[in-house]
């Protein structure tokens, strides 16, 4: 399950809650179906652009 | 894209520490992203262990013209937005840019390590381990 009112990601990196803690918390996994069609330099750069584009605020 | 899967065998060595030291120091980049859930920064008073114990001078050296982007969750638990600040302080204290940053929800889980130049990723660790 996927929040979206959190997140914005849409390469192969996508986020899941962690089931093991409390279920509401993000983590990245890997979409194996997508990232072999990637070159490893374009992995790189989604697995940035996820970070960047997923909602982040100013801390304090 | 080649994957490396480093194990903890006992308490003390942890070779995924070892590897996001040498991301931190690599010459072929000049930033870091630095994602973690926890971060275990107490207070500079307690002489108990800090993260940056271990990390700050790879930080200073791998970040000396450059920016540490940092991304930290879980802080609806306990001390850790104290933590994260102690954190942030400690490392802009030393001299280096920090861009401190949250999920909105204070619910980012991620362990992610990302190596600058500039605006371009050139390597990365995703790890299971947090900063503390």
């Amino acid at each position: 399950m996927i929040w979206p009112d959190d997140l914005n990601m849409t390469s192969y990196f996508r986020a899941e809650p962690n089931r093991g803690e409390d279920g509401r918390t993000i983590d990245l996994i890997i979409d194996p179906l997508t990232a072999h069609q990637l070159s490893e330099d374009q992995q790189l750069q989604a697995l940035y652009d996820d970070v960047m584009r997923s909602g982040l605020v100013p801390f304090e | 894209m080649p994957v490396r899967v480093t194990l903890r065998t006992g308490p003390f060595a942890s070779p995924f520490r070892k590897h996001l030291a040498s991301l931190m120091e690599s010459p072929f980049g000049d930033s870091l992203v630095l994602c973690s859930g926890y971060i275990w920064e107490t207070d500079s008073a307690s002489s108990g262990y800090k993260v940056l114990d271990d990390l700050l001078a790879h930080i200073v050296r791998g970040c000396a013209s450059g920016t540490l982007t940092t991304v930290a969750g879980k802080l609806g638990y306990g001390d850790y937005v104290r933590y994260y600040r102690n954190f942030v302080r400690r490392i802009r204290g030393a001299g280096v840019r920090v861009q401190p940053l949250i999920a909105p929800k204070r619910n980012w889980h991620a362990k992610i390590a990302i190596r600058m130049s500039q605006t371009s990723p050139r390597a990365a660790i995703v790890g299971s381990s947090n900063l503390t």
